[in-house]
This record gives structure tokens, C-alpha cells and sequence, in this order.
């Protein structure tokens, strides 16, 4: 996925951390009551161990079928529970450290680790998630609907607006297959987004990344209190598409046509699944 | 001068090698105080800065702003990988400028500055690979194994590598290639040939992270030191079979534990944990006799270990016996600014010279994402317990990095610029590294329990370090039958003492029974808990303190017997001489031994025993059970964590003026607190410039914001402040 020589430049700090909350903040600001881990460790069929939310229980009893883990973790109101054998990580580690070969990028590792964990009982681990893990697709699959997804030469780009200002920015390239640059909107220096005028100023800085980057695949460009109710379904897509909240510019035809496949079937059954 | 012909053949490098006179005495030397160059002493304050990341025409400019910031030493790695090209060649300038190591030496020299160096061999620095060639990597007879015999992976961006194994002869091999390349550039521009004052012995060695005792390193090369080493220890084998249980019938029968069984002797796996902490100190040993096959034995070497790196596998005391200086890297928010503190601690109680070879300066993509605040705060909590040497990483900008003070076209990034500049002058002003803090306690582990508890950790092979920086208490996720009992009881004996002593205001560090002795003699209270069992060594080393004059705090159990063996412990017999609430004091030679179940009451008589002043420093702002303060008890892992457990710390010091002090505040809760300082009239903080004043025999109110550090100057002491009689008074 990412290029062994890979360009991290001109990285804006503020901005990254401001993505890594907006992101890793929106689940505590679901306002969902965060359910504790249980995590049982036995050995001859004896837990020896368990802990809810990092605070032991009491332990020494015979360790259950997955279906009175699953109990086990209703009555201590553990949003799940997962179940160790005390060899099951270093059997693990194992199973996703002995395919890889040096060269094999981040993406390998995670697929070796998730193909390992589709196969966790084998390893003495259970898991009390309502659906269990399922294989990645093929490796080759992946890469070519990553390529297609974003073609070689290409730049993305992303921008989150807050009250007027640029919040957060993210701008990637793709060379061979691989994501070979990391920017943020510093590395405009001053023909970076004009904020107070912005969204007018988006031709002018798609201009600007097609003279320093090449090729502008697409530009999303976000108000962030439209980000939550976006993702979480609260805020219909045309309408903060009408509202200018969110602002795709450019949008490539491959874009919509996965939007419209997505919209036709595949989306919806989705949600309504879930 | 000597011809020294380096590397191998088909990559000859000849090189000037120093033999002169001028090598001949040591020109420079690191002290507790910093470094001292031709017999005049500088606080080691530096900042990395990396060449071949930078266009060599602005080298001068950016190394001008550095020297405008105050800093006259710049650190840099040097890159194996960069400077080893795919065929095999080295380029030291030869091919690109980028990688002319000499003349970048020569661009500090020439404005009479100085550079330390750390040519690896690992060096991280974000770089792929860690700045490991490929070829290196790839051969099988280097890479680290597993308990399970796989290929130990580091699982590094932008790619994951499989981890060289520092027991692999093979890769020493390769280390010296490396070596014979770089090490006679070096060398030739070492003091005062060249601005070379110091040379780091590899970076953050620990197995790359992975310290769980059944993970790594069961490299074939390693078995066999593994069974001298225990052979050594036990004497004959007819020893080693009858505690270990075993019937071997010669020592090439033993093999290393791979899990914890309980039917197996305990020794056998705490034998394995020894072994572990041995094979650390054997790879910085081997390097540095690698390094010293270039340089003169008395160059000032360093390393530093990883954040969180204060207990099992790492020896700081005999770390510390391979180099002139050890410290700590710390990368942290200003939410952990308590953690930071507790790390200071750390550093401060077990090493001469308190030190952060790495702290950050800006931030890498894949660490959690850091503001100029988040540096900013971390560096004053860091100062106020005790860090005395700081190598700011990065100073300089550069690729794959973000925020530090000086970009990469040499010009300033504010406020981090102002803010280095002035830290600088914290320490020229107060004379910051002349003046080491000295807490009256030190609250101690114990390397028996650290290893017990890394026999019984159950999370293997995720790594004991990543565990650490969850909040969580360590022990809750290690065994807890037979001998794991005492784990959780050991942590939260140091949790209770921490507490105590940050209720009765007295100042601590955080140490180690078994670490540098001198460095432990400081202290006029020592706490450390104990059980039952205690470790025969460990006793020995508290009761050759209290003989030699401290109030060695132990309990809450008398410890009778030792924790190998059973052997009985020699706690003084005969009726204690003194006792209060919950304890009782034996005097042993000009010291005493000190049995305390409960630690506040001993803690509160021990101070007025020795006429401990308490700080004077407390927060003001009531509790609010509904909006807790400070973060969740942190685990005992990473030091006792003592910090996040109350809201407001503080530590005093004389100024240099010895007419004044300093106060440091610091705020780990997540609120904003007023908190009163006693004994003062009138403050000023050293960075804002803001002035606090105070009602006669009240002291003074200072405002601190959530997570945040103040350094408060006394600029008038009560005692000189008159009050004025008032109309009609």
C-alpha cells in the first residue's frame, strides 16, 4: 500500500492531529455508553485469569463453551468477550508471522493477521462478536481495486473545514501501485486553500495541486460538523451535498458509478442488515 | 597519524585514523553535570538534526539558527542503509551530496560547534527498514526467532522487516563492514580534530520493542551463551539439576523455556529472565567493542532506551557500567505530562546524568499525533523532576516528520522556536544542570519481582511496553497463584507510598534496590515493599543502606525469608527500638530497618524525625467526585505512575541566586486548578512572564491550566516581604 520510499513531507501538525481526533473521537462522541472488554486467559480448561475493563474478577472456575463466555460477559455488561488459551497470541503471531517475506508492504501484514484470526480457534482463541471474522479477499484482488480506486500519477485530497479555517488536510499520491507521497496543505505553502474564500477558491486550488502533484483525481472537501451526522446516517448525502457542507470537486465518473452501484443495492441492503 | 584501511574488500574506504597526542588524554568527558569540554562544563542540551535529509546548501543556515537558539550541539544519526548503495559501495559524499558526512562535520566546525553521532547500527528514524540495508535483513542467519521458531517481524511503516537478532554472529559481522566504513570518519573528526564529542552504542536496544519474556530471542546463536550462562551460575550441573529438577547428563540437554509451565522450577524461568537482561548487555557490550576498534577508549559513549523502559529486561545500573551516559526517550501529549514526570523520576534516581536522548520535538505520522503544546509541557514536567540533558528530536525538520522548531529551509516554526530558545536559558539563568534535584525519598522496585512478573505475564508475546502505556495495572494481567501472589500487593504497595508521600508533600523518585549504589545513598528515605519472601540480594543491598546510615521503609510483610532457596533473612532480631501507629524501626548501625504496614504515620514521623520541610504547594480547587481530576491509576509498570494518582504536583528548588527558589506546578488532571504555593510572596513564571502576588503569610494563588507545567520564580520570599501598616491600623 505504501511505498518503501514513501515522501512524508510538509506535514501540518495541527492538522494531523486534528484528523486523528475527528476520527478516533467519533465513537466517545456517539454519546453510546462504551461497554467494557471482558478477557478470559485458561489453561487445562481452567480460567486463570479474567478481566473486565482491566479489573480482575474472580477467576479459577472451568472455562465455558463460547455460548456461556457470551453469558459470562452479559452478566459483568462487557460489550464482548474474548476468550484466550495461554499459548493462543504466541500461536497467533505465529500464524501470521511465518508467511511473510521481507518486502511483503503493511497491507500483507494485515491480511495475514486477519486470515489468522478467521482461523482463531484453531489457535485457542474464541470471540463472543456477533460475526465472526471473515478472509480477506485474494491479495491480487485487492490490489487491483485499489489501482482502479486510485490510478497511478494520481493525487487525493482532503480538507476539512471548521468555522471558517482549514481544520484538517490530507493530500495523497500514487506511483506504482503505491502510495508514494504524504502531504498536508502546508506543502502549498502560500498558494495553499484560501479559507475566506473558500469553497469559491477550490478551482484555483485544484490548479495549484495539478501544477505541483500532477494529476487531481478527487477533492473532498468537508465542513466538520457534518462529518458525524454524515457517517453515522443522521445527514442524507444530497442534502449536505446541497448545502455545500460537503463538496466533492473533482469527482471522477468511477467515483459516482461505485456510488450508484452502492446506492442501487449493495449500500442499502447493507444498512439495513446492520 | 595512522593510515586505517576500512570495510572489506571490493569496498575499500581509506581513511585518516587519530593517533596523535592530542588522543592521548581525554579532552571530553560527560559528568553528572553535563558535558565538559577542555576542563569547562556545558549542560548537554542538543538537538538532532538530520544531514542527509537536508539540502546540503542549507546546512550553514539551518545550523546558524540552531547556534541562534542557543544550542551548540547538534545530534545525528548515521544512516547504514542510506550510505550503503544496493551494489554494495559506500558513499560517503563520493556519488550525492546529501551524504557527505565529512562536510557536514566541517560546516559545524566551522562555526565552533559540536555533533553527536549515532551510527547504529539500528537507528529507526523512520526510516524503511530502520535504516537496515536489505541485504542484511534478508539473510536467515540474522533474523531474530520465536518462541515458536518463526521469524520475529517488526511491523514497521511503510513496511514491516523482519528483526535482526543482536545474538546472530552473522550480523556482527555485517556490523563491522558497517563500522569499518563509517567508524574511521568518525574518528577523524572526533575533538578536537573535528566536532565529534560523543557516539551513541546502537538505539533503543530492546529486541526492537518486543521485551515479552516467551517472544524473542531464541536465535541458535544464543542457546549456547544461554547454557554457559546458567552453568555458570549454578556452579556443576549436578547443581543446576537439583534446582532446576532436572536429570541432565550435560548442559547441551538444556533448552531455553518457551511458556511458563507451573510443574517446571520456577528458578528455570527466572534463570531465562536473567538471561534476557544478559543478552541486552552482552549486544551493547559487543557493539561498543566494535566501536572501540575505531575510537579511543575513552570517547564518551551513550544509549538510550525506550520510553516505558525502567524495569524488566532493562539494568540501568549495568547499563550504565558500558557507558558514560544512559536516558530515556519520552514522546508523549501533555494528557501524560504526569507520565513524563514519573519517567523523569525515573531517570533522575538511576542515572548520573538525568537525560532524554530523545525527546520530542514535533512528532512522526505513526505515533500518537503531538501539538507545540504537547511538546511544550511534556519538556517542563520533564525538567521539573529532575532531566538535566535533553537531545530535542527533531530540532530540525525533515521528511517523515512534522512540527519541529526549524524547517527544513532553515527558517523558524513558532512558538516551538521562542520556547527552545528560552528552556535554554532556564538552564543558564538558574544553572539548571549544577543544580540536580534531590527528593528526600525514593520509593524502590525490585528486579526479583519485575522478572516474576514477567515470568507470569499473560499476554505474551504482546509486548510488557505496549501494556504499560494502557493506564493499566500491570500485575492484573500476570498469574496470580503460589509465587505471583505478591504481584498485584507489590504494585499497589508503591501506589500507597507514592500517595503517602504526595500527602504529607514530600518530594520522591523513583528507584531501584539493585541499581547504582552511590546513587541510592542520596536518598535519606528509601521505601521499598516487601513480602515474606525477598530476594537474599535485594535484602542484602537494604540493609548495607540502613548500616550506612538510611531509614530503609520496608512491608507491609517482614520479609523472613529469601525468594530463591528459602534461606532465612537476617531482619535484627530483639524488640524494635522505636514504633508508632502501624510500624516498628530496628536501628542498624547509623540507619534503621523500618517494618510499616500502614505508610502514612511512618512516613509523617520519619519527617519530623529529619526535619523534612514539606512543599507547601497544594491545590486549592475543592473535589468534585463527579468530574474526577486526574486520569485513571495508572499501572506500576512504567514506575510507580504516581503522578496520575493525584492532581497537583509540585517541586522546590534553590535558585542559583541561593537567595531565591524555584516552583515547578504541575496540573495532570484534566480541570483548571488554583493552587497555593506557602512561603512566598510574590512569583513569576519564568516562560510567560506573569506575575503572582500574595497576601502576607498566605502565599500566593497561582491559576494552572488543565495538563500544564509552571516554573515559577520566588522573586519575593516571605520572609523579605514587610507588611505595611494601614491608615487607622
Amino acid at each position: 500500500m505504501f511505498a518503501p520510499s514513501i515522501d512524508i513531507h510538509d506535514v501540518n501538525g495541527y492538522h494531523w492531529v486534528n484528523l486523528w481526533s475527528e476520527v478516533v473521537g467519533l465513537q466517545q462522541r456517539r454519546g453510546k455508553e462504551q461497554r467494557p472488554l471482558m478477557l478470559v486467559i485458561h489453561e487445562d480448561g481452567v480460567v486463570i485469569k479474567a478481566l473486565v475493563g482491566g479489573v480482575p474478577i474472580p477467576a479459577g472456575f472451568p472455562y465455558p463453551t463460547i455460548d456461556g463466555l457470551r453469558a459470562l460477559a452479559r452478566s459483568h455488561n462487557a460489550g464482548f468477550a474474548i476468550g484466550l488459551e495461554v499459548e493462543a497470541l504466541a500461536k497467533l503471531f505465529a500464524a501470521f508471522e511465518r508467511p511473510m517475506v521481507h518486502g511483503d508492504d503493511f497491507l500483507t501484514l494485515v491480511a495475514h493477521v486477519v486470515q489468522a484470526l478467521s482461523r482463531m480457534s484453531d489457535v485457542g482463541m474464541d470471540v463472543t462478536w456477533s460475526r465472526g471474522l471473515k478472509a480477506l479477499p485474494p491479495r491480487l484482488f485487492m490490489d487491483q481495486l485499489f489501482n482502479l480506486a486510485f490510478p497511478d500519477g494520481n493525487t487525493l485530497a482532503l480538507y476539512v473545514m471548521d468555522q471558517g479555517k482549514v481544520f484538517a488536510s490530507l493530500i495523497l499520491s500514487k506511483q506504482d501501485g503505491l502510495i508514494s507521497r504524504i502531504s498536508t496543505d502546508d506543502s502549498l505553502g502560500a498558494e495553499g486553500l484560501q479559507a475566506a474564500r473558500w469553497p469559491e477558491d477550490l478551482p484555483r486550488l485544484n490548479q495549484e495541486f495539478e501544477r505541483r502533484f500532477g494529476k487531481m483525481l478527487a477533492g473532498i472537501f468537508i465542513e466538520r460538523s457534518a462529518i458525524q451526522p454524515l457517517l453515522l446516517g443522521e445527514l442524507p448525502l444530497k442534502e449536505a451535498l446541497d448545502k455545500k457542507l460537503l463538496i466533492r470537486e473533482p469527482w471522477p465518473l468511477r467515483y459516482k458509478m461505485a456510488e450508484w452501484v452502492w446506492q442501487l443495492g449493495w449500500g442499502r441492503s447493507g444498512n439495513k442488515a446492520s | 597519524m595512522e593510515r586505517s584501511e576500512g570495510a572489506t574488500a571490493g569496498r575499500r574506504a581509506t581513511v585518516e585514523r587519530p593517533a596523535g597526542p592530542e588522543f592521548l588524554e581525554p579532552r571530553v568527558r560527560i559528568t553528572p553535570q553535563g558535558i565538559e569540554v577542555d576542563g569547562q562544563t556545558y549542560p548537554l542540551m542538543s538537538g538532532a538534526m538530520h544531514y542527509w535529509r537536508l539540502d546540503p546548501e542549507r546546512w550553514g543556515q539551518i545550523l546558524d539558527q540552531v547556534k541562534g537558539m542557543g544550542y551548540s550541539v547538534v545530534e545525528t544519526y548515521i544512516p547504514w542503509s542510506v550510505h550503503e548503495g544496493p551494489d554494495g559501495a559506500f558513499d560517503f559524499g563520493e556519488r550525492r551530496a546529501t551524504r557527505n558526512l565529512e562536510a557536514f562535520f566541517a560546516q559545524i566546525q566551522a562555526r565552533d560547534m559540536f555533533v553527536i553521532v549515532r551510527p547504529g547500527p539500528h537507528i529507526n528514524s523512520e526510516l524503511t527498514d530502520f535504516g537496515f540495508p536489505e541485504r542484511v535483513l534478508k539473510n536467515p542467519d540474522v533474523q531474530m526467532r520465536t518462541a515458536t521458531g518463526t521469524v520475529a517481524w517488526f511491523p514497521g511503516f511503510p513496511r514491516p522487516f523482519p528483526i535482526p537478532s543482536y545474538g546472530s554472529e552473522v550480523f556482527y559481522r555485517e556490523v563491522e563492514v558497517w563500522f569499518d566504513a563509517v567508524m574511521p570518519r568518525i574518528a577523524a573528526n572526533l575533538y578536537p580534530l573535528g566536532p565529534v564529542i560523543a557516539v551513541q552504542v546502537d538505539n533503543e536496544l530492546s529486541n526492537f520493542f518486543r521485551t515479552g519474556l516467551y517472544d524473542v530471542d531464541y536465535h541458535p546463536d544464543l542457546i549456547p551463551h544461554y547454557r554457559r550462562f546458567v552453568l555458570n551460575r549454578y556452579g556443576t550441573l549436578a547443581e543446576l539439576n537439583r534446582v532446576y529438577g532436572l536429570h541432565l547428563s550435560n548442559i547441551e540437554g538444556l533448552e531455553p523455556p518457551r511458556r511458563y509451565r507451573k510443574k517446571e522450577a520456577l528458578e528455570y524461568h527466572l534463570d531465562w529472565a536473567r538471561f534476557q537482561t544478559r543478552t541486552l548487555l552482552m549486544a551493547w557490550q559487543r557493539i561498543k567493542s566494535q566501536l572501540l576498534r575505531h575510537v579511543p577508549v575513552h570517547t564518551p559513549f551513550f544509549t538510550n532506551l525506550p520510553l516505558r523502559a525502567n524495569d524488566f529486561p532493562f539494568d540501568l545500573g549495568k547499563i550504565e557500567t558500558l557507558m558514560d551516559q544512559v536516558g530515556i526517550d519520552l514522546y508523549y501529549t501533555r494528557r501524560d505530562v504526569s507520565v513524563v514526570g514519573e519517567a523523569a523520576r525515573v531517570v533522575n534516581a538511576r542515572t548520573r546524568l538525568p537525560s532524554c536522548p530523545e525527546f520530542g520535538a514535533g512528532c512522526f505520522l505513526t505515533w500518537t499525533p503531538t501539538t507545540p503544546d504537547d511538546n511544550i509541557q511534556t519538556a517542563l514536567a520533564a525538567t521539573m523532576f529532575g532531566v538535566r540533558s535533553f537531545n530535542f528530536y527533531m530540532l530540525v525538520d525533515r521528511e517523515r516528520w512534522y512540527g519541529s522548531p526549524i524547517r527544513t529551509d532553515g527558517s523558524r516554526r513558532e512558538p516551538l522556536a521562542t520556547f527552545y530558545a528560552e528552556l535554554n536559558r532556564l538552564f543558564e539563568v538558574h544553572r539548571l544542570h549544577e543544580r540536580p534535584r534531590r527528593p528526600p525519598a525514593a520509593i524502590l522496585r525490585q528486579q526479583s519481582l519485575d522478572r516474576l512478573m514477567a515470568v507470569g505475564y499473560l499476554l505474551q508475546p504482546i509486548s510488557p511496553l505496549i501494556l504499560s502505556g494502557t493506564r493499566q495495572r500491570f500485575s492484573h494481567y500476570c498469574r496470580e497463584d503460589g509465587p505471583f501472589a505478591m504481584l498485584t500487593p507489590y504494585e499497589k504497595r508503591m501506589e500507597a507510598a507514592a500517595r503517602a508521600l504526595n500527602t504529607l508533600e514530600l518530594d520522591y523518585d523513583l528507584g531501584e534496590v539493585e541499581q547504582n549504589a552511590s546513587l541510592l545513598a542520596r536518598y535519606p528515605i528509601l521505601i521499598a515493599p516487601t513480602f515474606e519472601r525477598l530476594d537474599a540480594e535485594a535484602f542484602a543491598i537494604l540493609l548495607a543502606r540502613a548500616r550506612a546510615g538510611t531509614h530503609v521503609v520496608c512491608g507491609p510483610e517482614k520479609p523472613l525469608t529469601s525468594l530463591e532457596g528459602g534461606k532465612p533473612l537476617p531482619w535484627p532480631e530483639g524488640p524494635a527500638t522505636r514504633s508508632g501507629e502501624g510500624w516498628q524501626s530496628w536501628a542498624v548501625g547509623q540507619g534503621a530497618l523500618i517494618l510499616a504496614q500502614t505508610l502514612e504515620p511512618c512516613l509523617k514521623a520519619l519527617a519530623s524525625q529529619l526535619k523534612l520541610e514539606p512543599l507547601g504547594v497544594r491545590s486549592m480547587t475543592p473535589d468534585d467526585p463527579a468530574v474526577p481530576g486526574a486520569p485513571p491509576p495508572t499501572g506500576a509498570h512504567s514506575g510507580v505512575l504516581a503522578g496520575s494518582l493525584v492532581r497537583v504536583e509540585a517541586v522546590r528548588q534553590a535558585a542559583y541566586q541561593e537567595t531565591s527558589e524555584l516552583v515547578w506546578i504541575l496540573n495532570g488532571g484534566h480541570r483548571q486548578e488554583l493552587v497555593q504555593v506557602d512561603r512566598v510572596a510574590s512569583l513569576r513564571d519564568f516562560f510567560s512572564q506573569e506575575s503572582f502576588e500574595g497576601t502576607y503569610g498566605r502565599g500566593v494563588a497561582v491559576p494552572m491550566e488543565p495538563y500544564s507545567v509552571r516554573v515559577l520564580e520566588v522573586v519575593t520570599p516571605v520572609n523579605q516581604q514587610i507588611p505595611t501598616l494601614q491608615a487607622g491600623g
